[in-house]
């Protein structure tokens, strides 16, 4: 499940030319985002308000079991991390 | 008067350091298990360059009689400048994020939400979790990966 500031049009465009088949959320004025507290003021291309990379891992409980908040753009979390996290939920 | 005594090649190493620099940021789209260091390799080779370049400039302005190639050290050494200028921009502007201390931590309650998917459907941490009407055998959920990501451009 991802979640970005993109309008639906955007995301349906970009899991078309990656492939994607999770689904992703649109949540054009950050409220999750900033519900969250991983708005990047500016951050944007054009100086739009954007949310900073960040990962979470809920359990049915819905709480957080694992997090990653990437330090540096280049650097997220690759895919075996997550699904290593994933396997230890019950 | 010093006599020639060779290439200035210094001001090649400078700018082979420089270049490496600038060609571990190709390197994270490989996603290597080591990613973590690549920024760090990346800031110590451009750092590198420029002592390298220091030394290159030395040898080109100062030692001028005894280098060949005064004028090709100096076109290699703003080469050099420039590459390694921009290896710092691209260090200092992808680390330039927000911290994440208010964010939910390990242990903590994710907070809800509610947002349309691609097709339009409404989408919430409850229902993710609740089982699919229409397919009663599925296995439980047993948990959400929620990626925020900064957008497609």
């Amino acid at each position: 499940m991802a979640i970005c500031v993109d309008s639906a049009a955007v995301s349906r465009d970009l899991s078309k030319k990656a492939g994607y088949t999770f689904p992703i959320l649109s949540d054009p004025n950050s409220a999750v985002i900033r519900r969250y507290h991983l708005l990047h003021p500016g951050g944007g291309p054009d100086g739009q308000d954007i949310a900073r990379p960040a990962e979470f891992l809920v359990d049915r409980d819905k709480v957080v079991r694992w997090t990653n908040f990437a330090e540096d753009v280049r650097v997220r979390a690759r895919a075996d991390e997550m699904l290593a996290a994933a396997s230890q939920l019950r | 008067m010093a006599e020639v005594t060779g290439r200035n090649t210094a001001a090649w190493w400078a700018l082979l350091l420089a270049l490496g620099a600038l060609s571990v940021n190709f390197a994270f789209f490989a996603k290597p298990p080591l990613q973590a260091v690549l920024p760090w390799l990346g800031l110590l080779l451009a750092v590198s360059a420029l002592v390298v370049l220091s030394m290159a400039l030395r040898r080109a302005i100062v030692h001028a009689r005894a280098y060949r190639g005064q004028w090709l050290s100096i076109i290699l050494a703003v080469l050099t400048l420039a590459m390694s200028g921009m290896n710092f921009f691209i260090f200092f502007h992808a680390r330039a994020l927000p911290k994440a201390s208010n964010a939910p931590q390990i242990g903590q309650q994710a907070p809800d939400f509610s947002l349309a998917d691609t097709a339009g459907n409404t989408v919430s941490l409850d229902s993710l979790f609740s089982s699919s009407p229409g397919n009663p055998s599925s296995p439980a959920t047993k948990g959400v990966l929620l990626i925020f990501y900064r957008g497609y451009w």
